[in-house]
């Protein structure tokens, strides 16, 4: 089913993504999906079916909050932005991730 | 937190513009890819149908959000609400019966829970109840209660430490002289520090002073509020006025509050006094006539309080042997006072019995749902194929069963309305505190949660079957009775078991009760108590001092009862059998040796004119009974009953013995030596239940008392005589208040009224849970008969006969009701014995009750299986191959 593709996403991977491009400032749904095709190379791509209720989740745990307001052409348009909270979990989330990701590529290199 | 919430109370109420929103996220991010679809050179429609592509499936990243948001959830439940309605409406019989099964067992544990409540639960109306304790005088042995002389009261205040104070009070009948027109009161007598005690503000006036409990003191009365209303006008001047009481004249000295209630003496009090009333007893060691109440010091224990009244109650002893031989004193809280171990121990059985009567509802709505939970299976496999979860399957099931529960609860909240008022009505005087009994908060919130925990219990099984179908079966097999004796089947047999176990329990206890009542009338109370009417009467009045003028009183009003039409016989005595309560007193039989202090014999006294034991029909064994002769001066004559003389002329012949210091009741005057002259037969004279004691009859012309009751023997119906019979002794001085009027059967019957009472509750339990359990056999069989029809079909199509049907059904429901019956006699068998101390004059594990019982639960459970089996042998074998 559709759901394959997001499973490559696993699910906190891509709050930790959204998260870390909160952190710069405030973005609106199809910004943040450019950001990380532009950002990873075009390595990553994610689709509107698993962003959306991602920042929906992330906003219903109080991680994210949302507004209304003008996007660059001029359209109203729906931005998020970081909480307190989300700041903090970002951090521990990176950290955990680094330490994950370090573990994984040292067993790469050196078994 | 809050947070969370405020978005989703919002997200529920503004449901609309929450979708405008997510639709307005979603369309910004299609028209965005659109104009870069554009950008890069594609046609418009193109560009759309790229974008949308893109998006993969735009309903379900919305939906996916919903859920995100926690709406759906509620939305859901909504749904689920609105279909579970919808589906109780579309089926009336099955919602019918499930919420009337429901509702009878649901409205049963919220009126018992109700009375436990009201007695048990709540507190009882006084202020800092806790610290409140009845002290009794009680014997080392026994546990019974008994009253407290002044001068001990004064010891008990004198040496403990663990008490603010100690009060003692007496209830006492005032009669009030009012324009030569008499009116008996209720009232008391108190310790001067009894309303403090139980911090009473009075209204108005002031409370008494410590001199006035003293001998001799000047009489003064503090009047309830309704009696200052109803007697003295509301009006402020009362206070000081004078009321005639007991032919003396007392000053109003305060007036208490509206609503002053004092739980631990009755509550119909109007007149306070002092017991200053006494005289004579507060010197006397031996006059035990005060109950006796205690506040605790704030941080003092019962236990601490008991340990320094035991040692209280050895030095007493120690000090005063012939008073205190064995003698003890034990406190008792007031709330277990209120309501004692007994009725609280009956009434948690009758929560545990109306407990199982919910079980045995819960087992036949459980049923219900199975069958119909067979029948919606092939709905359910379908949603489980088109992707709902097991556990949304589940919710929706379970919403569905709350919303039945629920209905059930509001109904059986009615219908206990209705049932508090039955149980007010006829456990009146049987329950202590019963004008109490409401449906407040704490009832209200039992209500709904055994409503909630009916709803999990009956739907457990259908919804851990239903909500994981095996869809490629049930839609492969295409009729509508996919699993007819599959896994469902062996569950369907297991309740019916548990169903008859149960009912068989409650129908043994209801049994045990109806043989103890039947056994309890039938005790012979040693006269003859039908068609006697009594009155009680007192002359507690200053013409009425000596026993000349109570004798002449007393024999002129016998001669006008005698007279009436319909009248066979009249006599007088006190206190009455069964309304009078006893008055005990010790003696001495002369040339026996002085007995050890505490040893003395003793006896319930009654006084009686000559014709008592001929008028009320108490048989004679031995000797003579009184006559006319029997006068004043020289020798009394005593007349004693058979168990008197058992236990004090074993081996003798009484007739001819003399009696002398009769510590009862005695006037200036009285004979000072007694000759026995007559045994009479042995009387049950407040209880049934309880054994014969040693009872000692002296002439009322020789021992005259200043109360008892008159009685005549009618030769019809008493109660029609009722009013001439008052009239006939108002006739006599119309100053002397007559109470109580009520023939003597009624008094008897008011004995055994709480046993009556429980009876009558553990019957209605019983037979509620027969009627249950029948249906609950008779609807699984039908079903299960129904399922069966093609199968009958087949065997009657191969030869099988009616009556291998009837016995192929027959037989099935009996082994079920067998099973039920056995584990229902073993859980009976352990259930039972807790109700022992309820029980009169049979065991609770009495071989008989049981027996019958399960053989009336064995032929009923057999009807039950009898019609069902029937209409399966009618089947007809081409039908039924048909039949789908």
């Amino acid at each position: 089913m559709k759901k394959q593709k997001t499973d490559l996403w696993k699910q906190g991977t891509l709050e930790l993504l959204i998260l870390r491009l909160l952190r710069s400032g405030q973005l609106n749904g199809w910004d943040i999906m450019q950001r990380i095709q532009l950002i990873s190379g075009e390595v990553l791509s994610i689709t509107p079916g698993a962003l959306y209720p991602a920042l929906h989740r992330l906003e219903e745990r109080g991680v994210i909050t949302s507004v209304w307001g003008e996007s660059a052409n001029n359209r109203r348009a729906k931005f998020y932005k970081l909480t307190a909270a989300g700041r903090k979990q970002l951090e521990s989330e990176r950290q955990t991730w680094e330490q994950f990701s370090g573990a994984i590529e040292a067993i790469l290199r050196d078994a | 937190m809050i947070g969370r919430l405020w978005r989703r109370l919002h997200a529920l109420v503004r449901k609309e513009e929450v979708e405008r929103e997510l639709d307005e996220e979603m369309r910004y991010h299609l028209d965005r890819e659109i104009e870069r679809n554009l950008r890069d050179g594609m046609s418009q429609q193109e560009a759309c149908s790229t974008a949308l592509r893109a998006f993969g499936g735009m309903e379900q990243a919305k939906e996916e959000c919903r859920e995100a948001r926690g709406v759906r959830f509620i939305e859901e439940m909504w749904q689920d609400l609105r279909y579970g309605a919808r589906m109780l409406i579309k089926k009336p019989a099955f919602t019918l019966v499930a919420v009337m099964t429901l509702a009878l067992g649901i409205s049963a544990n919220t009126v018992i829970f109700s009375v436990i409540n009201a007695l048990i639960l709540n507190p009882p109306h006084m202020a800092e109840a806790e610290r409140v304790a009845a002290i009794w005088r009680t014997s080392k042995d026994k546990r019974s209660e008994g009253y407290v002389s002044y001068l001990e009261l004064q010891d008990w205040r004198a040496q403990s430490q663990s008490f603010e104070s100690i009060a003692g009070y007496k209830t006492n009948g005032f009669v009030l002289l009012n324009k030569d027109v008499a009116e008996r009161v209720e009232g008391m007598r108190v310790t001067a520090n009894f309303l403090s005690l139980l911090r009473v503000q009075l209204l108005k006036g002031r409370d008494f002073q410590i001199e006035e409990e003293k001998r001799g003191a000047q009489p003064v009365v503090i009047v309830s509020h309704q009696f200052w209303q109803n007697h003295l006008g509301g009006n402020e001047a009362a206070l000081g006025q004078q009321l005639t009481m007991n032919g003396r004249q007392f000053i109003i000295i305060g007036i208490l509050p509206q609503g002053f209630e004092f739980p631990l003496g009755g509550k119909e009090m109007e007149l306070l006094t002092t017991i200053a009333g006494e005289g004579g007893n507060l010197d006397e060691r031996g006059a035990q006539v005060l109950r006796v109440i205690g506040r605790l010091k704030p941080g003092v224990t019962f236990a601490q309080a008991q340990t320094e009244m035991t040692g209280i109650a050895a030095n007493l002893e120690q000090q005063y042997p012939q008073y205190s031989r064995n003698m003890t004193a034990r406190l008792v809280r007031a709330e277990e006072q209120l309501v004692g171990p007994e009725v609280r121990r009956a009434l948690w059985i009758m929560l545990a019995a109306v407990c199982f009567l919910l079980l045995i509802a819960c087992t036949n709505v459980t049923n219900l749902l199975l069958v119909r939970a067979s029948v919606r299976q092939r709905e359910l496999a379908l949603r489980v194929a088109l992707g709902a979860g097991t556990w949304r399957i589940a919710r929706h099931l379970l919403t569905e069963s709350l919303l039945l529960a629920l209905l059930s609860g509001g109904a059986g909240l009615l219908v206990s309305v209705w049932g508090l008022s039955a149980i007010k009505y006829y456990g009146a005087g049987q329950l202590p505190r019963l004008d109490e009994v409401q449906i407040d908060g704490r009832v209200l919130a039992f209500t709904l949660a055994i409503s909630v925990l009916t709803a999990l219990l009956f739907s457990l099984l259908p919804v851990f079957k239903a909500s994981r179908p095996d869809i490629n079966e049930v839609l492969k097999a295409g009729t509508k009775n996919a699993t007819s004796s599959g896994s469902l089947g062996w569950w369907r047999d297991f309740l019916v078991v548990a169903e008859v176990a149960l009912g068989l329990v409650l129908l043994i206890a209801a049994g045990l009760m109806i043989r103890s009542f039947g056994s309890l009338i039938n005790v012979n109370p040693g006269f003859d108590p039908k068609n006697v009417l009594t009155a009680r009467i007192s002359l507690a009045r200053k013409d009425y001092e000596n026993t000349e003028e109570r004798v002449r009183y007393v024999n002129q009003t016998l001669e006008r009862l005698r007279a009436l039409p319909g009248v066979e016989s009249a006599a007088f005595v006190a206190p009455m059998p069964f309304s009078g309560g006893n008055v005990g007193g010790d003696f001495q039989i002369e040339g026996r040796p002085k007995p050890e202090p505490g040893q003395e014999p003793g006896a319930n006294v009654r006084s009686v004119t000559s014709d008592y034991f001929q008028a009320i029909r108490i048989p004679l064994r031995k000797g003579r009974y009184f006559t006319e002769r029997d006068q004043r001066g020289g020798v009394g004559a005593a007349i004693i009953n058979e168990t008197l003389a058992a236990r004090y002329f074993s081996g003798e012949d009484p007739i001819g013995k003399y009696i002398s210091n009769i510590g009862a009741n005695q006037n200036e005057g009285d004979p000072e030596r007694w000759e026995i002259v007559g045994v009479v037969g042995d009387v049950h004279h407040s209880s049934l239940t309880k054994a014969a004691t040693p009872e000692l009859y002296l002439p009322f012309q020789q021992n005259s008392w200043s109360w008892g009751n008159f009685f005549v023997r009618t030769t019809n119906n008493p109660t029609a005589l009722s009013h001439s019979f008052t009239e006939a002794i108002l006739s006599s001085d119309k100053s002397v208040p007559v109470t109580n009027v009520q023939p003597l059967t009624e008094a008897i019957s008011d004995t055994v009224a709480q046993t009556r009472f429980y009876t009558l509750l553990f019957t209605l339990f019983g037979v509620s849970g027969l009627v249950l359990t029948i249906t609950g056999i008779y609807g699984v069989l039908s079903y299960t008969v129904s399922q069966q029809t093609q199968e009958i079909g087949i065997r009657m199509a191969l030869g099988a006969q009616e009556r291998d049907v009837l016995k192929l059904v027959i037989g099935h429901g009996l082994v079920l009701t067998l099973v039920g019956i056995g584990l229902g006699g073993l859980m009976a068998l352990a259930a039972t014995r807790l109700m022992q101390n309820l029980l009169f004059g049979v065991s609770a594990t009495d071989p008989a009750t049981f027996v019958a019982v399960a053989v009336v639960a064995a032929l009923v459970a057999l009807m039950a299986c009898y019609f069902p089996a029937r209409r399966a042998a009618k089947v007809d074998p081409l039908v039924a191959l048909r039949y789908e």
